[in-house]
């Protein structure tokens, strides 16, 4: 279990902060260290293939998180409709916690695509997995994989150039104002 | 042209990378982990840790005042939570139906689990109304991509449907798999019956 988690452990965590507020991607990697451990059987035998396989662990731990947290917001929505309190606190600040401002065009171009689009490069940028992995990670066949990815990158380059184009005047607009 | 390509995409992964949520994220103690570990190890609900079970000494067991108390501040967090955030609706995508209802084009091979596991999404849901030619699904389990909590297919012509021949009705409970953002037909979406579920299963190891 030491092996495995020396081997996957920080790229699964990082995979969950890159996904998930900070305090909740580190209550999810919990979750996760408990499914490998439980299942340490299933654990693929080639490490290359060790560490796809604990992304997907990951990936259904956080939509499990992700699910329950939306169907309690979804409730908890539901009683302030009904019963409204007096004070709101509407931080944005709050909401823009997790996001890194530091490439707008890029992550609105992220958002435009379709989301398996978005996160199968965000797999091969950020996770950094081979074709192979990517295959393993989202049980598709490798060529599967080259052609999706190809797609994916094709349509990020186009949603790039869209946003570019239609985000210049504004942002040249912006930079006067700020004068 | 292919150099331009691979060089094209070397830019778009800098590009990515530089934008990577996690990069300045800093690795965890050792001593987390072997906290953790250890944690895990003398975990006795686990049918293969090697301790023996501790005698119980009362009704109530040990940790019961520690859930009570992380219920509350759950429940704290439940209530405060949507007040900062905003956000009470469920998400929704919408998906496209199939060519011709599926069967109209006539090239369906037989059912088998490959094909379902070839699917972008899969999953299980509930038909929670129908509004004109719009079904909106409520999803209760997903085996496979990423699926929001609602999904809105059109209805197909119950005619030409080729969701096993039942078109969505109110209450209804199907299993359903998209491809590219379009429900597959040929069977491999129709109501959740015990054939089509051994299928999923077998796909997605369920």
């Amino acid at each position: 279990m030491r092996a495995l988690v020396a081997l996957v452990g920080e790229p699964v965590r990082r995979y969950l902060h890159r996904r998930i507020d900070a305090a909740t991607a580190d209550d999810v990697y919990g979750d996760v260290l408990l499914v490998l451990w439980r299942r340490l059987d299933d654990v693929p035998d080639d490490p290359n293939h060790a560490l796809p396989w604990a992304i997907v662990v990951a990936r259904q731990c956080l939509a499990n998180t992700q699910r329950s947290e939306r169907r309690r917001t979804r409730l908890v929505g539901r009683i302030i409709a009904i019963d409204p309190p007096s004070l709101t606190t509407d931080d944005p600040a709050t909401n823009a916690a997790h996001a890194t401002d530091r490439d707008a065009t890029l992550r609105t171009a992220l958002a435009r695509l379709r989301r398996d689009d978005a996160e199968l490069l965000r797999l091969w940028a950020w996770e950094e997995l081979t074709p192979t992995q990517l295959a393993v990670a989202l049980g598709i066949t490798p060529n599967a994989v080259s052609i999706r990815l190809h797609r994916a990158k094709a349509r990020l380059k186009a949603e790039l150039k869209d946003v570019a184009s239609a985000g210049h005047v504004t942002a040249k607009e912006g930079s006067t104002h700020a004068r | 042209m292919h150099d331009d390509d691979s060089r094209g995409d070397d830019a778009l992964r800098a590009r990515l990378r530089a934008a990577d949520p996690a990069d300045a994220l800093a690795p965890l103690p050792p001593t987390w982990l072997d906290h953790r570990m250890e944690q895990l190890m003398t975990d006795t609900s686990t049918a293969t840790a090697p301790e023996a079970p501790t005698p119980a000494r009362s009704r109530i067991p040990r940790w019961m005042p520690v859930a009570g108390a992380a219920a509350a501040v759950a429940i704290a967090a439940a209530i405060i939570a949507p007040l900062a955030l905003g956000g009470t609706q469920p998400t929704v995508e919408q998906l496209a139906a199939p060519e011709g209802g599926g069967l109209a084009s006539g090239s369906c091979l037989a059912l088998d689990a490959a094909t379902i596991a070839a699917q972008d999404q899969a999953f299980a849901a509930t038909v929670l109304e129908i509004d004109g030619d719009t079904v909106v699904l409520e999803v209760t389990e997903t085996f496979a991509g990423d699926v929001a909590d609602r999904v809105e297919v059109p209805q197909v012509d119950a005619t030409s449907s080729d969701y096993s021949g039942v078109p969505f009705a109110v209450g209804g409970e199907f299993l359903v798999s998209a491809l590219d953002g379009t429900v597959t037909g040929c069977g491999v979406t129709g109501a959740d019956s015990p054939e089509l579920r051994a299928f999923y299963d077998e796909a997605f190891g369920g």
